[in-house]
Order: C-alpha cells, then sequence, then structure tokens
C-alpha cells in the first residue's frame, strides 16, 4: 500500500510541478479540488490521514502520471482480495480466499505472460503472507511454516517474472520500486513469522538480511526517493537487530531530513506504531538514539536551516 | 358525534395500552407466544435436510471456544479473531 503522502511527493518530484502547476492538475480531476494548504499540509506531516475526496484526487493523478507496469485486471482483482481479508463482517471468508487462491493457481499454470505471472504469483503471496499472524499467534508451528515458505517461493517467482520481462523487453522496463516491494514482502515474511521478542536473535532473519542485502538496498532506494519514511524506519529497525550503530544513524538521519518530528521517538506516523512503543528499535533507542543524539540532530539541521536562509 | 368522538378516543387509548403493554413485556412471555418445534420431528430424525449454510455459521460462532479448550486443530475461520497482525508486524507492498 503506497501511502499518500508518498504519492504526492512522488508528483511533486516531477519536473515543473510546483504548487500551482499540482493545483491546477487537481483541478482537472475534480471539480471541488483541494485547498493548497490541505495540500501542503499532507505534503509535509506523515502522520496525516487523508479524507477519501483527497484520496481518491491523488490516487487518480497518480496513476496517471505514475501508470502500473502490471495488467489493470489483476491490479484490481488485488485490490478485490485486500476488500475481502479486511472485511470483518463476512464471518466465513477463509472460504473465499480459498477459492480465490485455488483459482489464481489454476491461471499461474496456464499464463504465459512474464508480468501477468509476476502479478499472480505477488497475490498467491499476499494471500499466504496474511495468513502469517493467524497461525504464529496460535502458536501453530507446521501450518506457519508451510505459510511462510510458499509466500517467500511466490514473491521469488514474482521477482523473477519481473526479471525476465526486463531482459526481454528493455525499452517498457518495471521500475526497481516493484523489485524493491517484492523484496521487502520477502524479508517481512522472515519478519513476522518470529514473535517480537525473539527477532533480535533469529538466525533466519539475520541470515537474510545479510544476504539480500537488505541495507544497501534500503539506502539505494532512499538515495531515489528520499520521501519515503516507510523504508527509512524498516532500514532503522533492521539496523537495530543488527546492532549496526553507523546504519541507525544513517537511518535516523533519514526520518529527521523527511521530518522533524521523528526526532521525538514517540511519534506515531499514519498506521504505525512509535519507535519506542516497537521491540525492534528497543536496541537502538537504548545504545544510539538517546536524548543528548537526538537533540544534536535537531540542532544541526536547525543550523543548516539558517545556513541556506543566509 | 360526541359517541363516535369518544369512541375513537377510547380505541385509540386501548391501541397505545396494547403497545405499551407489549414492549414492557418480560422476554419470556414474548417468547411463549412462538410454537416451539415439534418435538416428534428431530426424535424420529427426520430426514428433511437442515438449512447447512445457517447451522454452519452459528457453529463458527459458538463452537471456536469450546474446540480450543479441547485443545483440537481449530479452523482459519475460527481463528480469525486472534489473525490482528502485532503492533510492530512489516506490512506488506503491493
Amino acid at each position: 500500500m503506497t501511502i499518500v503522502f508518498n504519492k504526492i511527493h512522488r508528483l511533486k518530484q516531477q519536473p515543473g510541478w510546483t504548487w500551482d502547476h499540482f493545483l491546477t492538475e487537481m483541478d482537472k480531476c475534480s471539480v471541488r479540488g483541494v485547498d493548497e494548504k490541505t495540500l501542503y499540509s499532507h505534503y509535509r506531516e506523515p502522520h496525516k490521514k487523508p479524507n477519501s475526496q483527497l484520496e481518491t484526487l491523488i490516487n487518480q493523478l497518480h496513476g496517471d502520471c505514475f501508470p502500473a507496469p502490471f495488467p489493470e485486471e489483476l491490479n484490481r482483482l488485488m485490490r478485490l482480495y485486500n476488500h475481502l481479508f479486511n472485511c470483518k463482517k463476512h464471518i466465513d471468508k477463509e472460504k473465499d480466499i480459498q477459492d480465490l487462491e485455488f483459482f489464481l493457481q489454476q491461471q499461474c499454470e496456464r499464463e504465459v505472460e512474464w508480468l501477468r505471472v509476476s502479478r499472480l504469483n505477488w497475490l498467491l503471496g499476499n494471500i499466504a503472507f496474511d495468513r502469517i499472524p493467524l497461525y504464529r499467534n496460535n502458536g501453530m508451528r507446521e501450518p506457519l511454516d508451510w505459510c511462510k515458505q510458499s509466500a517467500i517461493n511466490h514473491y521469488q517467482k514474482s521477482v523473477s517474472a519481473i526479471e525476465q520481462h526486463n531482459g526481454k523487453y528493455p525499452q517498457a522496463m518495471v521500475g526497481a520500486s516493484h523489485l524493491y516491494k517484492a523484496r521487502h514482502n520477502i524479508l517481512a515474511c522472515y519478519l513476522n513469522v518470529v514473535p517480537q521478542a525473539k527477532r533480535g536473535k533469529d538466525a533466519s532473519i539475520i541470515h537474510y538480511l545479510n544476504v539480500s542485502n537488505y541495507i544497501a538496498n534500503s539506502k539505494q532506494a532512499l538515495e531515489a526517493e528520499p520521501f519515503q519514511w516507510t523504508i527509512a524506519r524498516n532500514g532503522l529497525r533492521f539496523s537495530s537487530l543488527l546492532e549496526n550503530d553507523s546504519d541507525v544513524k544513517y537511518f535516523i538521519s533519514a526520518l529527521a531530513n523527511i521530518s522533524r518530528r521523528f526526532l521525538n521517538l514517540a511519534y506515531q506516523p499514519l498506521n504505525h506504531g512509535a519507535l519506542n512503543e516497537g521491540e525492534d528499535f528497543h536496541w537502538a533507542i537504548e545504545n544510539v538514539l538517546t536524548s543528548d543524539y537526538l537533540a544534536s540532530i535537531e540542532m544541526k539541521m536547525k543550523k543548516n536551516n539558517r545556513g541556506k536562509r543566509s | 358525534m360526541r359517541k363516535r368522538r369518544s369512541f375513537i378516543l377510547l380505541s385509540a387509548i386501548a391501541f397505545l395500552l396494547l403497545i405499551a403493554g407489549c414492549a414492557s413485556a418480560p422476554e419470556g412471555t414474548v417468547d411463549e407466544h412462538v410454537p416451539a418445534p415439534e418435538p416428534s420431528l428431530q426424535s424420529i430424525g427426520s430426514s428433511e435436510p437442515k438449512n447447512s449454510a445457517e447451522e454452519e455459521s452459528l457453529l463458527l460462532e459458538d463452537s471456536a471456544t469450546e474446540i480450543e479448550s479441547q485443545g483440537a486443530v481449530p479452523s482459519a475461520d475460527m481463528l480469525h479473531k486472534k489473525s490482528e497482525p502485532q503492533s510492530d508486524d512489516m506490512e506488506r507492498l503491493d
């Protein structure tokens, strides 16, 4: 789920997209439009929850400027599954999910187009991924391992299919951000199967972090899109689990550059908990992110801002 | 004319009293008006097909705690209440 904050930044980053241009583009999409103050506050504040009008407008504009590389019908199928999974009133939805899963498996076997293969596997990966908390919270080791492995296999097939497509159609390559997302999901499988208290010592997480080059890839992704606070936050999480102080410093600076509010460890960005509430950040907070260190970053940022103004 | 008015007034009062009586009646008394299922149908073991969808959904609601306490492996549906992610699980990206 790409959040509205990121989409606004991605749109704004395009050449020629001043605030005036941005607002004009939004006016073209809707009669009601959005006022400048609202748009700007959503650009600045990672915790702001957009109303449905703004969300729809930004999604539409983002879709026009950055069309998804995958077939639209499969993106819509994914949305449909997300709605089904999140529906709390549907008491026997697991049966419907199993039916959908069976259909997807059949489609996957027949499919020959790489992007379709990739998206079908991505959705199958999501279905397995979403079962992980269920089995973990109920201590059901065998189905938990099976779900984890199934999700990882599907995400890996999805990555391979994108790579095949990029090799075959260099003029219509799928962007690096999609590959990053699929690899992020693989890492999320490794992390989410382990209860929070045991994550720092889990050998499979540490091993995958090292072999996947996740930290380096996150830094690379942040260089391309420095506004992606979820990438910086996850970078900080894994640097903390790996007990790497220089990486912790790198990612907290990246977060502070996105919003100074992140220097307050109790700050809660949209749909995420505060850093000081997460077990995964415990080492970083204890050993690096002391109040003195956070204050020094803030001082440095203020000095830099004054320097820029004068 | 007067007789007609007082008749209408009395009917209205009687109707209101009837409604008020029903609303304040204890649950048991209302249920008593509902005819109980014929015991003979169940005891004989009728081959009448049951409403399976309705029965299944009732089972899902009622038996979750019972099955857990017996140590049996619960189905995914029964466990949906426990499937909430932890506060700091990693979100999947689409």
